[in-house]
């Protein structure tokens, strides 16, 4: 395997498992949130919020497969 | 316009003589927002005399509209004068005899769906007995036979197994359904009984079928001559029903609106506060509209009220109404959705009106896309009028979207039309990079707008505590850029003075907003690099054109039969980014705005301006 091979499979690790890792998280909050919100209409604002903090992780993720991917130029 | 509608407290003292008149005033202003006066040494008012009595009113009137069956399409132009209903007596006497006419009109139609329902079980029973193959009269009554009508599970194997104890009996059944009749002499009644229950039997009720003497297939028809009748009358007594609600329709439902709005008065006093001789009410009203309520009150009054006004003070809770322009109007939706901002805040509705068809536009920049969702939305908005609020923030949104096509240089996925290479500004497909710098670069001018208005509210706390707390990440970042241009030799700026300048801004983040403020500072960088979404939802979207086109063209370029399955695949595709795109777009670039920029400066959660009241010119 080459070199760039190689690099292209660090950069997809690097946003796919942090992906996975934020879909974990916010499937949980999501549900909690879906059920405040059932409840609760003006919730949405609130819920919405809580339910993408977890997103910041594949943002890292994805600058880390940016750089990744500046290893290869 | 960057703040919500400007209020005044105003208390109204009277004497109770003109409870009513001040009642009617203010309803129709409809500008008061009545502060619930809580019960303390002074009491709570009572409600007007005729409280009562509407409300009786009302709840025959509502009846007799579910009863009906009557639909809200009354507009009040109609008129309350027009059609009767303003006179109270009248009002309440065409009810009664209305609501008389129509129970008796359902009790009716209650008797016959009962009766049909017996009919149905007759029939249903007459055709289970239809196949014993036996005649009705031979269900009668005997001196020395008892008999039994039921089903059994195998009754077969019944059969078999009473002959072992007595051949006294006489058996049909229908093996299908496991129906039988058995005649037995009463000396076997018992040991058959018990035969019967070891097999399961579950008995029949003949009861509702014993007058009945005639062969099976002439009752059933006799049946079924009586359903119809059934049915005809039932359907002249719902033409009654139905001619009944198209007379009286207007009358019914204006009825009602006029009484709930006859109720809402006459209750209004459990707000206020009252003596025996005065009460007193307090509330909010939009500062615009205190010099009219003042004069028609007085006015009405022969001055004999008196109207404070005061200004509000810093600790007081008072309800929002958020005041913009036209054009940023239909905003406000967004705002809703999340939380109204507190009186002292700012009304961040217009830069939402700015930013968020921007980022939309970014994300879903395409000319044929954009122009797609106008067209649906046009239609959507026409045919769905509650779409409508929704279809107006859409609506810049998807204009956005058309004008970053033509910067991207973009319609629907294609960056090339028949040979003619759209000019672009730049291409999202191939400059990814300047792309996720550009994101960024908003990212950054956004979060530091977010910044600038926190700044501005925080000084309603004093300007120190406005620095400390929202400055201070301003220092922040200057001195994090200073460091990278030090580290990278770009400009001749010493290492410690960057170094200092770090340590000063995370004190004062420390001061201004405690712990939480530095457990906040990854989150600035983090919500600055969240901006990058608008590049890579937009990439996806992109890529998922290209490569509908992609199948398109390798289908088409087969030619015959193919062509079509092209064309299909072509509109699913795209009709499926469409929906994507909508969708992303709208969420990605609401949720910049909710976490990404109202977390620097909005705290919101103020309670709604509900005036008391309803703007209705036909209330006099």
């Amino acid at each position: 395997m080459t070199e760039a091979g190689l690099i292209a499979i660090g950069a997809g690790l690097a946003i796919g498992l942090t992906a996975i890792a934020a879909g974990i998280a916010e499937k949980e909050i999501g549900a909690a949130a879906v059920g405040a919100m059932a409840e609760k209409s003006e919730t949405f604002g609130k819920g919405l919020i809580l339910t993408v903090i977890p997103e910041t992780l594949v943002i890292f993720g994805f600058v880390m497969a940016f750089l990744i991917i500046g290893l290869a130029e | 316009m960057l703040q919500p509608e400007r209020m005044s407290k105003v208390i109204i003292t009277s004497p109770k003589s003109f409870l009513d008149k001040t009642i009617n005033e203010m309803y129709k202003l409809n500008a008061f927002h009545i502060i619930n006066h809580a019960k303390s040494e002074i009491d709570i008012g009572t409600p007007l005399e005729n409280a009562s009595n509407i409300s009786e009113a009302l709840v025959a009137v509502r009846a007799l509209i579910s009863n009906l069956n009557l639909n809200n399409g009354v507009t009040l132009s109609n008129g309350f004068k027009a059609i009767g209903v303003k006179n109270f007596a009248h009002l309440t006497k065409t009810t009664k005899l209305l609501q008389e006419e129509t129970a008796s009109k359902l009790e009716k139609l209650k008797n016959i769906e009962n009766e049909i329902k017996l009919i149905e079980a007759k029939k249903n029973l007459l055709s289970q007995i239809e196949k014993l193959k036996l005649p009705l009269e031979s269900f009668g009554s005997y001196s020395s036979i008892t008999v039994f009508v039921g089903h059994v599970k195998e009754p077969k194997l019944f059969e078999k197994n009473l002959s072992k104890i007595t051949d006294e009996f006489e058996i049909s059944y229908a093996e299908d359904t496991g129906l039988l009749a058995l005649f037995v002499s009463n000396d076997s009644k018992d040991s058959a009984s018990n035969l019967l229950t070891k097999h399961n039997f579950s008995e029949l009720d003949l009861t509702l079928i014993a007058e009945m003497k005639r062969k099976v297939p002439e009752e059933l028809s006799s049946l079924v001559l009586e359903k119809e009748k059934l049915l005809n009358s039932k359907l002249t007594v719902n033409r009654q029903l139905t001619s009944l609600g198209n007379k009286w329709h207007d009358f019914l439902l204006l009825s009602e609106k006029f009484l709930s709005i006859e109720l809402e008065k006459a209750e209004a006093p459990l707000k206020f506060a009252a003596s025996e001789n005065i009460f007193v009410v307090t509330g909010w009203v939009p500062s615009k509209n205190v010099e009219k309520l003042t004069e028609r009150v007085q006015n009405i009054t022969k001055q004999n009220v008196e109207i404070e006004v005061k200004q509000p003070s810093h600790d007081e809770e008072v309800p929002v109404k958020l005041s913009n322009t036209k054009l940023t109007k239909p905003f406000e939706f967004l705002m809703n959705l999340y939380a109204l901002p507190k009186y002292a805040e700012i009304d961040p509705t217009i830069f939402l009106f700015i930013s968020f068809p921007l980022f939309f536009g970014i994300i879903l920049g395409d000319i044929g896309y954009g122009a797609t969702i106008v067209l649906l939305l046009l239609y959507f908005a026409k045919k769905f009028p509650s779409m409508k609020p929704l279809a107006k923030v859409i609506m810049p949104a998807a204009m956005a979207s058309i004008f970053f096509g033509f910067l991207f240089g973009e319609v629907f996925g294609f960056e090339e039309l028949f040979g003619y290479h759209l000019p672009h500004l730049i291409s999202r497909l191939h400059q990814v990079q300047e792309m996720l710098y550009i994101s960024v670069i908003i990212g950054l001018l956004h979060v530091n707008l977010g910044l600038l208005l926190g700044f501005i509210n925080e000084l309603e706390h004093g300007l120190k505590k406005a620095i400390l707390a929202k400055a201070s990440w301003w220092l922040l970042q200057i001195s994090l850029v200073g460091i990278a241009i030090s580290l990278s030799g770009l400009l001749p700026i010493p290492m410690y003075i960057n170094v200092i300048l770090a340590i000063v801004s995370l004190i004062m983040i420390y001061l201004g907003e405690s712990v939480s403020g530095l457990v906040e500072i990854p989150g600035l960088f983090s919500n600055i690099l969240s901006y990058s979404r608008l590049m890579a939802v937009g990439l996806a979207s992109v890529g998922l054109a290209v490569v509908v086109n992609g199948f398109v063209e390798e289908f088409a370029s087969k030619g015959g039969i193919m062509i079509l399955a092209a064309v299909i695949i072509g509109i699913l595709g795209h009709a499926l980014n469409i929906a994507l795109g909508l969708m992303g777009g709208f969420l990605q670039s609401l949720r910049l705005h909710y976490v990404e920029f109202f977390t620097k400066f909005f705290k919101g959660g103020a309670i709604p301006f509900h005036p008391f009241g309803k703007k209705i010119t036909e209330v006099d």
